[in-house]
C-alpha cells in the first residue's frame, strides 16, 4: 500500500467537518466484527473491556468525546457508547490512527495538568475546566480526528458500535424503520481467492 | 505460458455499464461472447444501507483491483502527481452500474455539434482557444434509436417533454425528439421537490422530473423503488436500481451465448503482425490465460480502458495498442464536483427517505439552451434539485457562522437544522484541452507492477465562468425557495479522478486526431473496439452513463451487422 494507502487517509483536509469520503476505504472485512463486538458492549466504562484503549486512555477518551456531544436534555457521546466505536475502529478499519491517539491523549493529559496543576488528566477536571482546555486545542488536528470520530460513530448505523439504541438517529429525526434488512455483509466477509481451477475462473 | 483457451467469436473486456449493454445485442444475434470481469458477482445481500460502509469507506468501490489501480492526478504537467484518494471505479459484473446514482440523461443535440453550433450562432472565434473540441461524427438523431433501446432494456423512468417535436410542458424542452414516452413514469417528487419546481416557474424556468434507471413501479419482474435511500454509492437491497448485472446481461446469458467469467484480471491486448487484434491475456489469481477472439471490444471505466491500450505495447504498436497517431489519452475532461451550492432553509425538508436520483431538473442554462452573445463563454450547466440525505454527511453540514461545531450549541444547532440544508453540485459542458490528458505514471503502480494512468486535467477559464454562471443561477433558485442562507464552493482547478471522465480513446471520422472511428473502432486496428464514456468528445452538462450505453449498443449492432468486414 505504501505512500498511496497514507494519502488516502487524509481525510480530516477534506470537507469543512472532516468527513472525506475515502477516509473508511481502509482495510478488509473488520466491520462485521465490529458490530459484534459493540453489541456486547457493557455500558460502565469500569466494566468494559477495550480492545485498543487502556482503562485510562478510554476515560480521557470518553470525557473528551462528552464534551464534543455532550449528555443535556437529550443522550449524548457517552450514551452512544462512543469510546466503543473508536476503540474498535482503532483495531479494524482505522487502524493507521492508533498513534495520533496515542500521542494525542499524552498531549492532552499534560495540557491538562500544565493549565491546572493539581491534575494528572483531562478527566480529573471539572467540566468548565475540560471546556476551556479543549477550547485552547479546538484547531488541532487531534481535536478534530476525535470530533469527526465522534460524530461518525454518532450518527452511523448502530452496526459499527456507536449510535447506541440510535440515539443519534433520534436527535436529527431519522428513522430508519424503512430499510430494508438482508442479511448483508456477505461481499465484505469473503475474501477473493487468489487462484481458481484452470477452466478460467468462474463461468 | 498462458494457457491457451478456446478461441470466440467477441471477448468484452468490462462487463459493466457498458461491455453488460454491448453482450446483448451480440449473444441476440447469436455470436458467441466471453465476458471477462475483474470483480464477481454481487446480489442484493451485499448492499446494506450503511453509510460507513458505501460512503466514508467507499464500499463497493473497494475491491483490490481497483483500489489498486487509482490514478495518480496533478492540474498541470508542471507538477508531480499524487495517488487520488477517492476513486470512482468498480470490479463487479454490473461495474459501475451498480454503486452509480442512475441519472440516465439523453445529451442535448447542441452536445454533439458544439463546433458547428457556437460558430453558427456566434461566429468565428467563440471556440476557447486551446481547446481540441470537435463535432461529434454524427447528431443526436442517429443515437435517438439506441437510447430508446437502452432505456427500455435496462429500464429507465422519467417524463418526455418532446416526442416527435411535439412539446410536452411536464418534460425538458430543451431536449432531442424521442420517438416515444420513456418505459416509466418518473420517480415521485417530495414536497420539498414541489416546492422547488414552483420556485422555478416563479423564475419562468422549466422545472421537470430527472430520468433515472431506477424502477418507478413493477418493471421486467422487479419491483418499484421505496425511497429508502442510500444508493448514493450503495447497490440497491430490493434491485430496484437497473444496473447491468439484472437487466441485459442476464438477458444476454439467457441466449446460450454469453459466457462471464469472473476475477479476470485483463493485462494485455495481443496482436498479429498485421496490427489486428488476436485476444486477450488475463490472470486469475496466480494462473494466466490467452483467450483469442475474432474481434475485441474494451468496455472498462475511461482510465482503464485508456490505461490497457497503453499497456498493450507491441512491435507494430510501439507507443501502445491503436496508438500509432498519438493519440490515446488525449482529449481527456471530465465533471468534477466542485463549485458546489449548499442552502439552509426555515423548515424541514424530509429528504432523509429519497435518492440522489430523484428530483427536479432545470434545463434553461445548459448547453446553448440561452443566449450566449453577451457572455464570456459557451455551454452551461444543468441544475439538479435531489433528494438525497444520510445521517452522517447531514450532521457534517456547515453551521453557517452560528457558533462552533461541538458542544450543546452544536447539537441544538443539528438537531434542529440537520434536515434543512440541501446542496447542488454543478455539471456543466467541459470541453477537451490541449494540455489536458491521461497517460502512464512514470513511478506509480499496480501490483502486477504495471504503472497506473497519471491525470494530468485542469479546469480552464471557459469551465469557471460557467461554475460561476451556475452558482449564480442556484443561488437565485434557493432563495426564490425560501432559502436562509447560501454558500458556495470554490470554482475548481485540478479536475482530479472523476465518476464523470470522458475522452481518451475519442471518436471521429479524422484518425489524426481520434483513436476509433464513428462506429465506436478502432482507425488502426479495425477488430478492436471501444466501449464507454472514453470515446465521448464532450460532456453535455448532465451524467454520461445512458449515453455510453446507447453508443455501446450501436457499436455492437454495427459489429453485428458488418462482421465480415470487421472480423474477418
Amino acid at each position: 500500500m505504501g505512500a498511496q494507502g497514507k494519502s488516502r487517509r487524509s481525510f480530516l483536509k477534506k470537507s469543512a467537518v472532516g468527513l472525506g469520503g475515502a477516509w473508511f476505504a481502509a482495510n478488509h472485512p473488520q466491520i462485521l466484527s465490529a458490530a459484534e463486538h459493540a453489541a456486547e458492549q457493557p455500558v460502565t466504562l469500569q466494566q468494559a473491556r477495550f480492545a485498543f484503549f487502556t482503562r485510562e486512555q478510554a476515560t480521557e477518551i470518553d470525557a473528551m468525546t462528552a464534551q464534543i456531544i455532550p449528555t443535556d436534555q437529550t443522550p449524548g457521546a457517552r450514551e452512544a457508547h462512543i469510546v466503543h466505536f473508536i476503540d474498535r475502529a482503532l483495531i479494524t478499519f482505522d487502524q493507521e490512527r492508533q498513534g495520533d491517539y496515542t500521542r494525542g491523549l499524552e498531549e492532552l493529559s499534560a495540557l491538562a495538568s500544565r493549565r491546572f496543576p493539581s491534575v494528572t488528566k483531562f478527566s480529573d477536571l471539572i467540566y468548565d475546566q475540560q471546556l476551556q482546555v479543549l477550547t485552547e486545542i479546538e484547531d488541532t488536528p487531534f481535536f478534530n480526528l476525535v470530533r469527526t470520530h465522534t460524530i461518525t460513530g454518532f450518527f452511523a448505523s448502530p452496526l459499527h458500535g456507536g449510535n447506541h439504541d440510535k440515539i443519534g438517529w433520534e436527535l436529527v429525526g431519522y428513522d430508519d424503520s424503512l430499510s430494508h434488512e438482508a442479511p448483508f455483509g456477505y461481499y465484505d466477509a469473503l475474501p477473493i481467492p487468489q487462484s481458481t481451477t484452470v477452466t478460467g475462473g468462474d463461468a | 505460458m498462458p494457457t491457451q483457451l478456446k478461441a470466440t467469436d467477441v471477448v468484452i473486456v468490462g462487463m459493466g455499464a457498458a461491455g453488460g449493454v454491448a453482450a446483448l445485442p451480440l449473444a441476440e444475434a447469436g455470436l458467441e461472447v466471453v465476458g471477462l470481469e475483474a470483480g464477481t458477482w454481487l446480489d442484493r445481500r451485499d448492499f446494506a444501507p450503511d453509510e460507513i460502509r458505501n460512503n466514508y469507506r467507499d464500499w463497493p468501490m473497494l475491491v483490490d483491483k481497483c483500489e489498486d489501480e487509482r490514478p495518480t492526478s496533478r492540474a498541470t504537467s508542471a507538477q508531480t502527481a499524487n495517488r487520488v484518494g477517492s476513486h470512482p471505479m468498480m470490479n463487479a459484473v454490473g461495474g459501475t452500474s451498480i454503486h452509480y446514482w442512475a441519472q440516465s440523461w439523453r445529451l442535448n443535440p447542441w452536445d454533439f455539434k458544439v463546433v458547428s453550433e457556437t460558430t453558427r450562432r456566434y461566429g468565428r472565434g467563440r471556440v476557447p482557444a486551446g481547446s481540441t473540441v470537435e463535432d461529434w461524427p454524427f447528431g443526436y438523431d442517429e443515437l435517438e434509436p439506441y437510447y430508446d433501446l437502452v432505456e427500455r432494456a435496462v429500464g429507465v423512468s422519467g417524463q418526455a417533454g418532446n416526442i416527435h417535436g411535439q412539446l410536452d410542458p411536464r418534460g425538458n424542452k430543451f431536449e432531442g425528439p424521442r420517438d416515444r414516452e420513456f418505459p416509466m413514469p418518473p420517480l415521485r417528487w417530495t414536497a420539498f421537490n414541489e416546492r422547488m419546481a414552483e420556485a422555478a416557474r416563479s423564475l419562468g424556468w422549466h422545472p421537470f422530473p430527472g430520468p433515472a434507471a431506477v424502477n418507478s413501479e413493477n418493471y421486467d419482474g422487479r419491483r418499484g423503488c421505496v425511497y429508502h435511500g442510500f444508493c448514493n454509492k450503495g447497490g440497491c437491497p430490493v434491485d430496484a436500481k437497473n444496473a447491468t448485472h439484472l437487466t441485459t446481461i442476464p438477458k444476454a446469458l439467457d441466449t446460450g451465448n454469453l459466457k462471464v467469467v469472473t476475477r479476470a484480471h485483463v493485462t494485455k491486448i495481443e496482436v498479429d503482425g498485421a496490427g489486428r487484434a488476436t485476444g486477450v491475456n488475463y490472470v486469475v489469481g496466480n494462473n494466466e490465460y490467452f483467450q483469442p477472439a475474432r474481434v475485441v471490444l474494451i468496455g472498462c471505466y475511461t482510465y482503464e480502458n485508456v490505461r490497457l491500450l497503453l499497456l498493450s505495447k507491441s512491435r507494430v504498436y510501439p507507443d501502445g495498442f491503436s496508438n500509432n497517431h498519438g493519440q490515446v489519452g488525449r482529449h481527456y475532461l471530465s465533471h468534477h464536483q466542485g463549485a458546489g451550492v449548499s442552502a439552509l432553509f426555515p423548515y424541514d425538508l424530509d429528504a432523509w427517505y429519497g435518492l440522489p436520483a430523484q428530483g427536479v431538473s432545470v434545463d434553461d442554462w445548459a448547453d446553448d439552451n440561452f443566449d450566449h452573445s453577451d457572455l464570456d463563454f459557451i455551454g452551461g450547466g444543468n441544475l439538479w434539485a435531489m433528494s438525497d440525505r444520510r445521517p452522517i454527511s447531514a450532521a457534517g453540514m456547515s453551521t453557517y457562522g452560528r457558533g462552533r461545531n461541538w458542544g450543546s450549541g452544536w447539537k441544538r444547532f443539528i438537531a434542529e437544522n440537520a434536515d434543512r440544508s440541501h446542496g447542488f453540485y454543478i455539471q456543466k459542458s467541459t470541453l477537451p484541452y490541449e494540455d489536458n490528458y491521461l497517460d502512464l505514471d512514470p513511478t506509480e503502480t499496480d501490483r502486477l507492477g504495471m504503472p497506473v494512468i497519471r491525470i494530468t486535467g485542469q479546469f480552464k477559464e471557459n469551465e469557471l465562468r460557467i461554475a460561476k454562471f451556475i452558482q449564480d443561477k442556484a443561488e437565485e433558485w434557493y432563495l426564490e425557495a425560501g432559502a436562509i442562507e447560501v454558500s458556495r464552493g470554490g470554482l475548481g482547478n485540478a479536475m482530479g479522478a472523476s465518476t464523470h471522465a470522458y475522452g481518451g480513446t475519442r471518436m471521429g471520422e479524422n484518425p489524426e486526431t481520434n483513436v476509433v472511428d464513428s462506429w465506436g473502432f478502432s482507425h488502426e486496428a479495425p477488430n478492436l473496439g471501444v466501449l464507454g464514456a472514453s470515446v465521448m468528445g464532450t460532456s453535455g452538462a448532465r451524467n454520461p452513463t445512458l449515453t455510453s450505453q446507447a453508443l455501446s449498443w450501436r457499436t455492437a449492432q454495427h459489429l453485428v451487422d458488418a462482421w465480415r468486414d470487421i472480423a474477418e
